[in-house]
């Protein structure tokens, strides 16, 4: 018989005795899925290093089964590679879902909401695909030259050969770390270049009756200009500002302009849909870079009335 | 543009009785603009107040600006006060989400001394915000002092 999935259970966010058993709910998912995560992630750490003490000192296992298996079987190039690569990735992987704040319940909340709205939500972590395309290449020239098809000798090509296969390897496990670290990633697609991506936060302790338990979600629009464009910067505050958007700064380190919004469950589609239009605000204004004739104009210089068009005399012409 | 009632009521001398009201030609479509940008401004307060997600959001954000009038420093206490709120912890989920959206500033002095503003610089919708609730807005504060006041009366 099929084992049936268990459901989980609806989050209801609209009096405070129902989110508070919400966020009780988000809560126990979450400490849940860490714990799943931390015991992976001790597991592949107890296999890594049963495997190094394997092939470094094999005498500590000279009374157990391992003694029994042929040692040239964990000593091949294509073994070592595939537990070394297999067991960093998963490993920086494992750390990565163990940071993200997410349920399957709230999840599930956020797709709902937003297919309401026309849209579709995405879970899209790739590094796991882009390992397994990447690593099955290594693997696969790995194994050649452990069957001794692929074989060296002392010649140029042979030494051109084995440096662009080392930094190939590298790069077939750095490229898929770099992705889990910085592009999987919750999001809704909204058109060729417009896009939100989606943080959640929520507090990980107990939720108390009195105490503060927000859960939020951070949506960040994609990269709008770089924030040296002054025309960029003019359009974004302006936008910014009419729309009360949060103008919180995420990183002083990126050099690229985004919206950002926060909300809760609660008041989600009205704040998804203030940060959409402001992209669409965006995109109608900074192409037609109307709002930006005075862009050369120090910004300091530019708040000043007089030195641009009036925001909102024109977009009162439009409605 | 932050719009402000009090710089409008002053440029066009709408308080002064004494004096005829005469708009023409170009300074009449201004004033036009001007006021329908006011409207605007209290459409997109009410917009917003009426989404803060959490119960006591929006009141926090009025007793805040009205509290800006009389006071130069603000902490949690002092709003908790002007709500006649029992208990400082029905207000830290509010706190929490007009801090995350950037529209108030909490400058933690020590680990219980927060002081609160209004981020106006962010929002310049609250300008007018501020205006509007310090003329008009009575705080629970002030209505509970009105009551007793007339309930001692003989």
């Amino acid at each position: 018989m099929k084992k049936q999935k268990k459901a989980f259970p609806g989050l209801n966010f609209e009096n405070e005795e129902n989110s508070f058993k919400s966020i009780e709910v988000i809560q126990k998912e979450f400490f849940r899925k860490t714990v799943k995560t931390v015991l992976y992630i001790l597991i592949l750490l107890a296999i890594y290093i049963i495997y190094s003490l394997i092939t470094i000192r094999p005498e500590l296992f000279e009374n157990t089964f391992i003694r029994l298996i042929n040692h040239s079987y964990f000593s091949n190039l294509t073994i070592e590679w595939i537990l070394f690569s297999t067991t960093t990735f998963l490993f920086v992987y494992f750390l990565k879902i163990t940071y993200l704040k997410y349920t399957p319940s709230l999840i599930s909340f956020i797709k709902y909401e937003s297919k309401n709205l026309g849209f579709d939500f995405k879970k899209e972590f790739n590094s796991g695909q882009i390992f397994l395309l990447l690593n099955s290449i290594s693997i696969s020239i790995l194994i050649y030259i452990d069957l001794g098809w692929i074989k060296f000798e002392d010649t140029l090509g042979s030494g051109f050969f084995i440096f662009t296969f080392s930094v190939y390897l590298t790069l077939s496990l750095i490229i898929p770390i770099f992705w889990a670290l910085f592009y999987d990633k919750f999001i809704i697609q909204l058109k060729d270049d417009f896009y939100i991506l989606f943080n959640f936060h929520f507090k990980i302790g107990k939720p108390k009756k009195d105490g503060s338990n927000l859960v939020g979600i951070r949506l960040t629009s994609n990269r709008l200009s770089p924030k040296n464009d002054k025309c960029g910067r003019i359009v974004h505050s302006k936008i910014a500002k009419r729309r009360w958007l949060s103008r919180r700064k995420i990183s002083k380190f990126n050099p690229y302009l985004h919206f950002y919004e926060f909300s809760t469950p609660l008041n989600f589609q009205k704040q998804f849909l203030n940060i959409v239009l402001a992209l669409t605000e965006w995109q109608n204004y900074y192409g037609s870079r109307i709002l930006c004739f005075d862009a050369r104009i120090p910004l300091n210089k530019i708040e000043s009335k007089d030195n641009f068009l009036d925001y909102f005399q024109f977009f009162s012409n439009f409605k | 543009m932050s719009i402000s009632f009090e710089e409008f009521i002053q440029k066009y001398d709408i308080d002064n009785f004494t004096k005829i009201l005469e708009l023409k030609g170009q300074e009449k479509v201004k004033f036009y603009n001007e006021f329908i940008e006011i409207i605007k401004s209290i459409s997109r307060i009410f917009d917003k107040l009426t989404n803060i997600a959490s119960i006591r959001g929006g009141q926090v954000l009025m007793s805040l600006a009205k509290l800006e009038k009389s006071e130069t420093v603000i902490n949690k206490t002092d709003i908790k006060r002007s709500l006649n709120i029992d208990r400082l912890e029905k207000l830290l989920h509010a706190f929490d989400y007009l801090e995350e959206n950037n529209y108030i500033n909490i400058e933690k002095k020590t680990s219980k001394f927060h002081v609160i503003k209004l981020n106006e610089k962010d929002n310049p919708d609250f300008t007018l915000f501020r205006e509007i609730i310090q003329k008009f807005w009575i705080s629970p504060e002030e209505e509970e002092a009105r009551v007793n006041k007339w309930r001692d009366q003989k």
